[in-house]
């Protein structure tokens, strides 16, 4: 009569990351991260830049790019008095996808030239028809019908990797700062900023 | 009694990628790279291009593209631009009178057709047609290329026309375009 081998107990299968096998390193050598940049905006602080630096025994790998927009006084914000006008919208969706269309957004790096991954910013003067080269934060969220940056080709990720001891910036830009009514695009003080998600990798000898 | 050699400086270390290395590149051949490639059109200019020309000695390996559409004025955006909305028993005058900002963002993916180059290469990534934004604009109608990463030849420029079909419907000036994510791979 066969012995029906014992199952193996789940908490001695050791948890596997892809990334880590790939770069050849050991659970401890990889923690998953959310890097957050923040600026907080308003119709009289139009832009402002967050920084990141890495640990020095660290790099920073990152795959992904989301958008932030977070009201800092929710009660602010009021309805635009102007019923013929599309800020007079009524639901905080509607609130969100103006303030995400009025944000335009530069990551760079101020260390290392060559990994200006996202353009220059434009400044908001005047409004032609050249073709505009910064990241507007709408194009990054779901309610505007964007998605976040993702540098991943089918299952394996190309990720953007922050340098030890080199710097991550994120400059935020408001566009449109005119009343309407009683309200503006930029109506009350808001957070933007960017989300990367990615990981602290140590960096070592393999 | 044999001697340790001493570990190599770690920060010497550079972070390898997977697939950097089966394209047996340095971290440093490939750079993660996001473009916008819009422009700025309204009614008195319903016609335009944006352009991306890659650096020398690089491929682009373009991943997905995400579509766009940004009202760069909203306190300008009157409702009136696409019909008059009417409060006092009436009702509206367009299907597109609706005054939610995602009403007008889809009407305005409606309106507008890209075509999409190549243009030194002569290659069309649009095969045989404009397309319609709108196609790539609702809901998440993004593009992925998946496990066909094909890079393009370097040296290339890449074009994006866009164009407005109903200038009446334009309203106040609006970016349209195509957000392609990808890399640029040294050759």
């Amino acid at each position: 009569m066969p012995i029906l081998t014992p199952a193996p107990r789940n908490f001695q299968q050791p948890i596997r990351s892809l990334v880590a096998e790939m770069l050849g390193l050991s659970k401890d050598d990889l923690r998953p991260m959310l890097l957050h940049f923040r600026n907080v905006l308003d119709a009289t602080t139009t832009t402002a830049t967050d920084y990141f630096r890495a640990p020095g025994d660290k790099a920073f790998v990152a795959w992904e790019v989301r958008a932030h927009v977070a009201p800092q006084t929710v009660g602010a914000e009021i309805l635009s008095t102007t019923t013929t006008n599309i800020m007079a919208s009524a639901s905080w969706q509607d609130r969100l996808i103006q303030k995400l269309m009025n944000a335009r957004a530069t990551l760079f790096n101020p260390d290392l030239d060559d990994m200006q991954f996202l353009n220059q910013t434009v400044t908001s003067s005047g409004v032609t028809n050249r073709s505009a080269t910064t990241h507007v934060l709408s194009n990054l969220h779901p309610l505007c019908g964007g998605r976040p940056i993702r540098w991943v080709a089918g299952p394996v990720p190309v990720p953007l990797i922050v340098q030890p001891m080199t710097r991550l910036g994120c400059n935020i830009l408001l566009n449109d700062t005119t009343s309407v009514g009683g309200t503006t695009p930029a109506t009350g003080s808001t957070e933007y900023g960017l989300t990367l998600v990615g990981a602290f990798v140590t960096t070592r000898s393999s | 009694m044999s001697f340790q050699p001493p570990p190599p400086d770690a920060f010497q270390e550079r972070v390898r990628s997977r697939i950097v290395e089966l394209r047996s590149l340095n971290v440093y051949d490939y750079q993660p790279i996001s473009i916008p490639l819009w422009c700025r059109l309204n009614s008195s200019n319903t016609r335009g291009n944006a352009q991306f020309i890659t650096p020398p000695q690089k491929r682009l390996v373009i991943l997905g593209v995400t579509p766009c559409v940004n009202i760069l004025e909203p306190s300008a955006e009157s409702i009136a631009n696409l019909g008059a909305f009417v409060y006092n028993g009436g009702g509206p005058t367009t299907v597109f009178a609706g005054g939610s900002v995602r009403d007008r963002l889809m009407a305005k993916a409606l309106n507008c057709v890209i075509d999409f180059w190549a243009y030194n290469q002569d290659v069309q990534i649009n095969f045989n047609k404009s397309i319609c934004l709108a196609d790539f604009y609702t809901g998440a109608a993004a593009t992925d290329w998946l496990d066909n990463p094909t890079p393009w030849p370097d040296g290339s420029t890449f074009d994006l026309y866009a164009s407005l079909n109903d200038s009446t419907a334009a309203g106040s000036t609006t970016e349209y375009g195509l957000r392609l994510d990808g890399f640029l791979v040294r050759i």
